[in-house]
């Protein structure tokens, strides 16, 4: 067999390997019914908890391992810079973004899900006593997010995330407080 | 003739969002001189890598009027810092910062200034 022919079965191998994983990920997606994240709407204060809960309704069958839900913190920022290239100056928008801070938790499943079945998974994860508040401003961000992970023996089947506001606030020293 | 500005906040420290502020200024100058009005703004403002971002969260003007020698010129302004911030913060990427400006409105002259930070930060409860 020439080269060519190995490297074109090659490729048509990887992309039948790729379109395959989407399909199955797709398809377990879809089993699992589409879980969705529940957080609350009102804003919270830093040092407080933040309770996570996703659920969906099981369409088919399907084994789940866990949920990994994480708690971030990210900035923003955007700026213009000049390029110069043959003598022809041009403004170019900048971008960068990075993850100052973060938090997991982990929900424990283990177990088949039957068809129909209502699947649930919980977690608190706790702002830090102090950070950057939700920010907005035309060129620089601060933002607050959960995002989770459900997990079957292979990885990650289901994902999805839900930004939050953290206003500035710090929570009040309650005992046993919940919201 | 000089012009001596000093912008003092009160409560000393740092200010919660959501509380109130007072800003004095006191103006002396080195010789008889007059002052039209005497100009204060609070504004917070971003740096780090990204564009500057700023917000002008008050401006205000107070009469002005005659200073010499040991008889200073004052004026009060009272800030209410706004219970959304933003506070000051320094980030990896982002700082947010807080200035108080008080500035004089001199007739033929460069109208002096003086600039002072104020550290915002969250409020508790």
């Amino acid at each position: 067999m020439d080269p060519v022919t190995i490297a074109v079965a090659a490729s048509v191998l990887a992309l039948g390997g790729t379109a395959y994983a989407v399909w199955a990920s797709r398809a377990k997606q879809r089993a699992l019914g589409g879980p969705r994240l529940t957080l609350s709407t009102t804003p919270y204060a830093f040092g407080e908890a933040v309770p996570c809960r996703v659920s969906s309704v099981v369409r088919a069958p399907i084994r789940v391992e866990r949920v990994r839900f994480q708690l971030s913190c990210s900035e923003a920022v955007t700026w213009t810079e000049t390029v110069r290239r043959g003598g022809k100056t041009r403004r170019v928008q900048r971008s960068q973004s990075e993850t100052v801070w973060s938090a997991e938790a982990v929900a424990p499943i283990g177990r088949e899900l039957r068809k129909g079945e209502r699947f649930e998974a919980e977690a608190d994860l706790k702002l830090p006593e102090e950070g950057g508040p939700t920010f907005t401003a035309p060129h620089n961000s601060v933002g607050w997010q959960v995002a989770f992970v459900v997990d079957d023996t292979t990885g990650g089947i289901a994902r999805g995330a839900e930004m939050l506001i953290v206003e500035p606030r710090r929570r009040s020293v309650v005992p046993g407080a919940r919201r | 003739m000089t012009w001596r500005i000093d912008v003092r906040v009160e409560p000393d420290g740092p200010a919660e969002a959501g509380s109130t502020v007072w800003v004095w200024v006191k103006a002396e100058s080195s010789e008889a001189a007059a002052c039209r009005a005497i100009h204060c703004e609070v504004k917070w403002m971003t740096g780090g890598r990204g564009t500057s971002d700023e917000g002008l969260v008050f401006k205000k003007d107070a009469p002005g009027g005659s200073s010499q020698p040991g008889s200073p010129l004052t004026a009060e302004f009272t800030l209410a810092v706004p219970a959304a911030g933003p506070v000051s913060y320094q980030g990896r990427l982002i700082a947010i910062g807080w200035t108080v400006r008080a500035w004089l409105d001199i007739a033929w002259a460069t109208d002096p200034e003086a600039t002072v930070p104020l550290v915002v930060v969250p409020r508790k409860g």
